[in-house]
């Protein structure tokens, strides 16, 4: 009977889907470095679409810090190499959340941008009508202000 | 006559501003030529001085410089490898030896990273070759792949007497 009571706590484990490695699978380093990868992949599309990405690749920068600063420490101190992995992860998931928000203000710059340049463009085919239509009229005027002490002699 | 030489310049002066804004609106959206940089520098941050002979064990110093030309965000891992006289840096797999540290870095487009790097080769040997080789991260794949870039330094390892 004691011999197989191991054996049934694990059959009920296994039954009841009790996760046994929970723990060790949200805070290893692979687990950390996959939701980086995540974020990373979110914010390179956020990029492509005209968001500006600074922030959050600093982040994550920082959240590779700390994966690398739980490696250096995971023999000696598993405990704390734990909670730099969950430090990661929980700047990689904040990443992420920030995402959304990133490409609607990129994509609102880059519009903004496209009509800058379009306004710029068109005011420069105004002064190219205006300055075809209007360059004589407004040099002779111009010249006429210039000279208008002038007098007209009988020549000799 | 003068009245149509300057309405010619003035309408050159206008398609000009048009041509040069158009192009710099294009110009910043593009990259030409994308490429990454990998460099190692020695103790004192420069192409030089670097340690050939250490004691095994003991730690020294180099600086790893990474840039990012590619015209986007882009995820760098360095390996540093050891390997021997007979080692190969495979094209598509780098060096096949065991890796003896990982350097992990995100930059973006035009962006550089230079920081010191501490490290220890642990077992006595002579023409140790130490390669640096830079991995980046494929988001369509979601793996990192090698594109052949790579550093390397030749050191003897001394044991301690």
């Amino acid at each position: 009977m004691m011999k197989s009571a191991p054996l049934l706590i694990l059959l009920f484990l296994l039954v009841s889907g009790t996760p046994l490695v929970v723990f060790a699978a949200s805070t290893s380093d692979g687990a950390a470095l996959s939701s980086i990868q995540n974020a990373f992949a979110q914010v390179s599309l956020a990029e492509s679409k005209g968001a500006n990405i600074t922030l959050q690749v600093q982040e994550l920068n920082q959240a590779l810090q700390l994966v690398s600063q739980g490696e250096a420490i995971q023999q000696s101190n598993v405990t704390l190499a734990s909670q730099y992995y969950s430090q990661a992860e929980s700047i990689a998931a904040q990443v992420q959340q920030q995402i959304p928000q990133s490409i609607a203000q990129g994509q609102a710059a880059a519009t903004l941008s496209l009509q800058e340049l379009s306004a710029f463009l068109g005011v420069l085919a105004l002064a190219g009508v205006l300055v075809y239509l209007f360059t004589g009229r407004v040099l002779w005027r111009l010249w006429l202000r210039q000279h208008r002490d002038w007098t007209v002699k009988r020549g000799e | 006559m003068i009245e149509d030489q300057i309405k010619g310049v003035l309408l050159a002066v206008i398609l000009l501003l048009g041509l040069i804004g158009a192009a710099q609106y294009y110009y910043s959206h593009t990259t030409s030529e994308p490429f990454p940089e990998l460099g190692i520098l020695g103790p004192n941050q420069k192409i030089g001085d670097y340690p050939t002979n250490v004691l095994a064990g003991q730690n020294f110093t180099l600086y790893l410089y990474v840039g990012n030309h590619e015209g986007h965000v882009e995820y760098f891992n360095v390996l540093v490898k050891l390997g021997n006289n007979d080692s190969v840096v495979n094209g598509t797999n780098g060096m096949n030896a065991p890796v003896l540290a990982t350097y992990r870095i995100i930059l973006e487009n035009n962006q550089t990273y230079l920081e010191p790097i501490t490290l220890s080769l642990p077992n006595p040997g002579q023409n140790i070759r130490m390669v640096f080789e830079l991995w980046t991260y494929n988001t369509s794949t979601n793996t990192f792949t090698y594109d052949y870039i790579y550093n390397q330094l030749w050191v003897n390892v001394t044991g301690v007497v």
